[in-house]
């Protein structure tokens, strides 16, 4: 796997590889890239198989890891394999930040031991427009359980999804997570992307093989060229054009696949939409 | 013979190609459904493709003599569409509408072919028949085309049988190309 390691020191791929823990979601956004919902099939990738691809993966040269879905928070086996993984490299979880139950929150406090980052959807300072979005009680939600976590020590981003044309909230938005606890480093902005239920509400950019930086990403339908491609229309069909592998064990198999996709693409064709 | 399509399993489109299996999507045309169906576990074609050139394609043996061998065991075996695609396939390496008749079961062997050719298609016959193969069968094969020929044609009569159950199985459609040629064959008269 030392092309992997080389591609990486060029920073033609990422170095962080991603885990799709599963599929459901207790939400289901109107942008969300996965069709995620209550009722998607759950798509479980189990946390025995995480940890053995962890291991795997700091062999093979990744130096970080990114755990997303569906909502991650759903497995009950979550905050322990967190943990786990973040023992091998630093860790970024994803999560919706709805499920922050008093039981939950002493749950994730020892991730405060450990280089993970909590990172939470919040779309708008106004209630209202982020509802819209997310669901109802997203915002209260969220809004409630940063500075819980914060107060225990976890680091905590906030991820913010924005219609790239209309960006007028975002200042009161940065003074929102500020004053939740979350400073202008751990805040980020990225685009809404037009895959999965994007494209049923006709919003946001596409993003196709050449818009996305290669960042590999194992779900339990395979592995993918970015955690962007591991996307399906409908809750049920999976977008294919992003596939490396249907393979993801030993990972030798879907890094070898990843390294000829990218080897196959000329250099610097990885212009991207700052959506790493 | 089982009845064609649709395909009982969701042919990737070019447009939903697997980075690693665009190579195999026609540019222009259609693409195969064999290849479309193989996308869905993209890390096959590059294992699989390779394999079926050199089984199937060019080699030590003519072309002609193989594309017997491949209409032989899928008119023996019922699959529509390997018959559809190697009727097409055969007509093009100089088979004759008689000579596919009489593979396709329609009139005898001997009628249409000389001793060797028979010899070879008992052979084949028997290869994908199941069970053992008798010793004179194989060793008249062997006489004319020695153990190297032996090998590519058992070769080729198993891989065929494993495309017929999978294309079978799969209920894989021909393409519209492929539909409207065989119409055209049969048009300019049947078989035998
Ligand atoms: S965007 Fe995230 S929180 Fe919303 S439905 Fe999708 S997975 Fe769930």
């Amino acid at each position: 796997m030392t092309a992997l390691r080389e591609l990486i020191a060029e920073g033609r791929v990422g170095r962080r590889l991603w885990f799709y823990t599963n599929y459901h979601c207790n939400l289901a956004c109107s942008y969300c890239l996965t069709s995620s919902s209550p009722r998607a099939p759950r798509r479980v990738l189990g946390a025995e198989r995480i940890e053995r691809l962890a291991d795997e993966a700091v062999e093979a040269g990744f130096t970080c890891f990114g755990i997303t879905g569906g909502e991650p928070l759903l497995n009950p086996w979550l905050p322990e394999l967190a943990t786990a993984v973040a023992r091998r490299a630093p860790l970024v979880l994803l999560t919706n930040g709805t499920l922050f139950t008093r039981r939950l929150l002493d749950r994730v406090a020892p991730f405060a031991d450990h280089p993970i980052e909590v990172q939470i959807s919040l779309d708008s300072a106004d209630p209202a427009e982020n509802d819209a979005m997310r669901g109802p009680e997203n915002h209260r939600k969220v809004v409630e359980a940063i500075p819980q976590l914060v107060a225990r020590g976890v680091t905590v981003r906030v991820a913010t999804t924005l219609d790239p044309d209309d960006a007028s909230d975002l200042p009161r938005l940065c003074e929102l997570h500020r004053s939740l606890g979350v400073d202008d480093h751990h805040h980020i902005v990225r685009p809404i992307v037009s895959r999965g239920r994007a494209v049923e509400h006709g919003y946001g950019l596409a993003a196709h093989q050449p818009e996305l930086f290669p960042e590999l990403t194992l779900t339990a339908d395979g592995a993918f060229w970015s955690p962007f491609g591991a996307t399906s229309r409908d809750g049920k069909s999976l977008d294919t054009e992003l596939l490396l592998t249907r393979q993801i064990e030993p990972l030798h198999r879907p890094v070898d696949a990843f390294v000829a996709a990218v080897s196959g693409l000329p250099s610097g064709n990885d212009a991207n939409l700052g959506i790493r | 013979m089982a009845r064609v399509g649709p395909a009982r399993i969701r042919l990737v489109d070019s447009i939903d190609a697997p980075i690693l299996a665009r190579p195999w999507f026609a540019t222009e045309g259609e693409t195969s459904p064999i290849i479309r169906a193989l996308a869905q576990v993209p890390e096959l074609l590059p294992a699989t493709m390779p394999f079926l050139g050199a089984v199937l394609g060019a080699s030590a043996i003519d072309l002609r003599t193989k594309e017997l061998v491949i209409l032989r065991v899928s008119s023996v075996r019922g699959c529509c569409y390997c018959v559809g695609a190697h009727r097409l396939a055969a007509a093009d390496a100089g088979v004759t509408a008689r000579e596919s008749g009489a593979l396709c079961g329609q009139l005898p062997l001997e009628e249409a072919f000389g001793e060797a050719t028979v010899e070879l298609l008992r052979l084949v016959d028997e290869t994908v028949g199941g069970g053992d193969v008798p010793d004179r069968v194989v060793a008249a094969v062997r006489r004319r085309l020695g153990d190297h020929g032996v090998v590519e044609v058992v070769l080729l009569a198993a891989t065929t049988l494993m495309l017929n159950r999978f294309c079978t199985t799969l209920r894989l459609p021909l393409t519209a190309t492929s539909t409207a040629r065989l119409a055209e064959l049969d048009a300019v008269g049947s078989p035998v």
